[in-house]
């Protein structure tokens, strides 16, 4: 049987979260502190270690449900597993981009936060034996619906740490010229809508292909369920995103407090709408009905409000002065 | 949505149909109608919805409503439709306003990107380019090589036009126009959904049915079942369906977990295997037919029969349990029903919720009985045995509040006395098991997953594909010679322009 768990002792998810939080100080330290490349390479090391001990837990789950079942089951069947995998994702697109797209290191702490402290939730908070299988769970629509969604999510915490980095950055906060001088407003901006419009259309084929499981396993595609309900949000949110994007020329500091916004009604799809509805029983039948309280709803409806205030407030001088300075081409 | 809409210069104030249109094709407004669609689902995510309550509140939706927020805030919420609120007027207004935009916005659309696609605007005057963002001029230019660039940019994948424009020599481009029609796409699948969804409730049947194990049920489909009045007429027009639904076998599969999970570790090890058996899948054997066609298959979830458009699913089950009671001579069969309370008094036993317990004698024993468990045993895929009917009952003394648990299986009984009474407690062979099947005619199905797919495609094309267009002027200079005056917008901004500029500078140039 696969040690997807030992009952004393450490388990492997327990040792990717501990390097992961270990890759995240290691990047912090190269940021802030030590520049030097052996240092970022180290981070960088300890990442591809903890992702690997985070893959080798994957396997072992699925090796788990393969021994259960007799089939194949993504391990994405609860709030525990969900919450992982999506950091597995997460991660994964993390050090694509690190190591392939932009190729630095300088956006680690924005990207690896909510992955890291997902992971460290998760393992503390949640209990991490694997569950029984509802039976409408055990459907290849499974891993294409959870994959697209997680995907898409994935992108847009990117895409969110680049808005931050950029809203950050546009108010003058001390510190922040430490990071990679490439990192200019037009260059945050422009990834930051990049990894927007590539993770869009992924959010549109996983609520489609949620329609199509939904209507094979419970005779209905769209049941305005809480969690439905929240992802047409998320999607109707970054539709409007897009459209003030791409025809209104919303300018670029108000684009990134958008997207902030954006991606918090991501949290609120992915996390708490399982709040909502332990608050306000109200009814969801979605697997991941676990996880609750006021507090976390509160900080969710504060990370809403202080950006949508924001989009009305006026823009900081230096923001779209500096993005025309830096942006224009020698 | 198109951000302008089109105006023609006309005095006075304009007609209220040509305002209407000028709405209708408002960007701003559609995502002012976007976002207040955003805020009422968002809302009916925050007040527990009719349509989702399940049980006794699904049974008597006002109690729960009155129990959980009183009674004034109760009217208010229903008075507002806050407690259906996807099905209020004002929110099928939003969506129909929605709706009415995208397809003034794809008339618009799809007649700009006819015009651009049939008759692309080759001529740009001199005037448009000065000052231009991203344009470009190049003096000294060779007329003859224009051919030259030409054959490049068709390499590039380009769609070349060229023109006379009085001594001017004018050349249009354009490489991505897949994008545009993705667009129109994109727009264009979001009436075919909602028109999808429109027609589907109209003309669209759902239902639940409940058939015990071996039951034979006629199934006829109620198309007016929770639609307005004034949609009846449509309906009226349509024959019956009539079904014949035979559940010739319902049976409830068990699995047993191979791990024992770490929350079991403090459970009695007798009580771990009951908690270690959970329903891997409850399957129907089922029967439909209509008017000669027949089909029989196994139903389970995720994979539903269908019939002449009819689509039945398994949506759930019922398994019954029972107790036999045995007080002196008299014995009674009590169903074990999870979360009620089997109260022993020395006048008898009697089923109780938890609210009555308090009510009850100090001498009498109350039993909490867990959901019986009864069916085929598979572990790692295989099928092992046979388990149950099997529960397990919390004994509480009501006078000490001391609560015990015991595993209770057909082999097994308990004794209590109470008051010099002896009664005996066992698990009754008897199983009732009910399947709980949906069934749905929803004759727009094909319609909305062509929206669907019309929708992603759409988006992915208008968002993955990009879209360049060019500009490319030769005329006379007052110095003598050629100029090339040249514009290019599309992704990359005037980084790429001024790439795409000094590949076309050594191509145009005089040697």
């Amino acid at each position: 049987m696969p040690s997807t768990h030992v009952a004393s002792g450490l388990s492997v998810y327990d040792w990717a979260m501990f390097a992961y939080f270990g890759a995240y100080l290691v990047y912090a330290l190269h940021i802030f502190f030590l520049r030097k490349r052996a240092v970022g390479v180290l981070a960088t090391v300890l990442l591809v270690a903890a992702f690997a001990m985070h893959t080798t837990f994957l396997v072992e789950r699925a090796l788990f449900y393969y021994a259960q079942y007799q089939g194949f089951v993504l391990p994405a069947t609860n709030m525990f597993e969900a919450i992982s995998y999506f950091a597995w994702l997460a991660v994964l697109g993390y050090l694509v981009v690190e190591l392939f797209v932009v190729k630095t290191r300088t956006f680690a702490i924005f990207a690896l936060l909510l992955p890291v402290a997902g992971m460290a939730y998760s393992a503390k908070a949640m209990s991490t034996d694997p569950r029984e299988l509802m039976p409408s769970l055990k459907s290849y629509w499974l891993v294409f619906h959870i994959t697209a969604m997680f995907m898409s999510y994935a992108a847009f915490a990117l895409a969110f740490s680049f808005a931050l980095m950029y809203i950050l950055r546009a108010r003058g906060l001390r510190g922040m010229e430490r990071i990679d001088p490439r990192f200019n407003l037009k260059f945050l901006d422009e990834t930051a809508n990049k990894l927007i419009v590539f993770g869009f259309p992924l959010l549109t084929l996983g609520i489609f292909l949620g329609a199509v499981w939904a209507d094979s396993a419970w005779g209905r595609y769209w049941g305005w369920d809480p969690k439905e309900t929240w992802a047409l949000i998320t999607w109707l949110m970054y539709l409007a995103y897009l459209h003030l994007r791409l025809h209104w020329s919303m300018s670029a500091y108000r684009s990134s407090l958008l997207n902030v916004i954006g991606f918090i009604f991501v949290l609120v799809t992915f996390q708490g709408v399982n709040l909502l509805d332990s608050l306000f029983k109200l009814g969801s039948i979605h697997a991941y009905a676990e996880g609750g309280g006021v507090f976390v709803l509160a900080v969710l409806g504060l990370a809403v409000l202080i950006p949508l205030v924001m989009v009305f407030l006026p823009e900081p001088r230096a923001g779209d002065d500096a993005l025309k300075v830096e942006g224009t081409p020698k | 949505m198109s951000s302008a809409a089109p105006s023609a210069p006309r005095q006075g104030p304009p007609e209220p149909h040509e305002l209407l249109w000028r709405w209708l094709n408002s960007l701003p407004i559609a995502i002012a109608v976007m976002l207040a669609l955003a805020l009422l689902s968002a809302l009916g995510t925050l007040v527990p919805q009719v349509h989702l309550l399940s049980g006794e509140d699904a049974a008597n939706p006002a109690a729960m409503y009155i129990s959980r927020f009183g009674e004034t805030r109760y009217h208010i919420i229903d008075a507002l439709g806050l407690n259906r609120i996807y099905f209020t007027w004002y929110f099928f207004a939003l969506l129909s306003w929605l709706s009415v935009s995208a397809v003034v916005c794809n008339i618009t659309r799809l007649r700009n990107t006819l015009r651009l696609w049939r008759t692309p605007p080759v001529v740009r005057r001199e005037q448009a380019f000065n000052g231009k963002r991203g344009a470009a001029e190049l003096s000294g230019v060779d007329p003859a090589k224009l051919h030259a660039l030409k054959a490049e940019l068709a390499k590039d994948r380009f769609r070349v036009r060229e023109a006379d424009d009085g001594g001017a020599r004018c050349v249009y481009a354009d490489r991505g126009f897949g994008k545009k029609w993705g667009l129109v796409l994109l727009h264009f699948s979001l009436i075919v959904l909602l028109a999808g969804a429109i027609f589907g409730r109209i003309f669209g049947v759902v239902g639940q049915i409940r058939l015990a194990d071996g039951e034979k049920q006629s199934l006829t489909l109620d198309r007016k079942h929770g639609k307005r009045a004034f949609i009846y007429p449509l309906l009226d027009r349509l024959a019956p369906l009539t079904f014949a639904l035979s559940q010739d076998r319902f049976r409830i599969d068990y699995d047993k977990s191979i791990v024992e999970p770490e929350s079991l570790k403090d459970v009695d090890p007798e009580l771990r295997e009951y908690y270690r058996y959970f329903v891997r899948d409850f399957v129907s054997t089922l029967t439909a037919s209509r008017y000669g066609a027949v089909k029989s298959q196994e139903v389970k979830v995720n994979h539903p029969l269908v019939l002449n458009k009819l689509v039945i699913y398994q949506s759930g089950y019922q398994q019954i349990g029972y107790v036999n009671v045995t007080d002196g001579a008299e014995s009674r069969e009590y169903p074990v029903v999870p979360e009620q309370w089997l109260v022993l008094t020395p006048e008898g036993p009697a089923l109780a919720d938890q609210m009555m317990m308090s009510g009850n004698a100090m001498s009498s024993s109350a039993f909490l009985m867990e959901q019986v468990k009864a069916g085929d045993l598979y572990q790692r895929g295989k099928k092992v045995g046979y388990i149950g009917p099997l529960t397990i009952v919390h004994i509480t003394d009501i006078a000490t509040e001391r609560t015990t648990s015991q595993l209770l299986s057909a082999d097994q009984f308990f004794e209590t006395t109470l008051a010099g009474k002896t009664m005996r407690v066992s698990m009754a062979k008897r199983v009732d098991n009910y399947s709980d099947f949906a069934y749905k005619r929803d004759p727009a199905i094909p319609l909305l997953y062509f929206g669907w797919i019309s929708l992603i495609i759409g988006v992915a094309l208008s968002l993955y594909l990009p879209f360049t267009q060019v500009w490319i002027r030769l005329s006379p200079s007052d110095a003598g010679g050629q100029t090339a005056r040249m514009l290019v917008q599309g992704p990359g901004g005037a980084d790429a322009a001024a790439s795409h500029y000094a590949r076309w500078h050594d191509i145009l140039r005089t040697p």
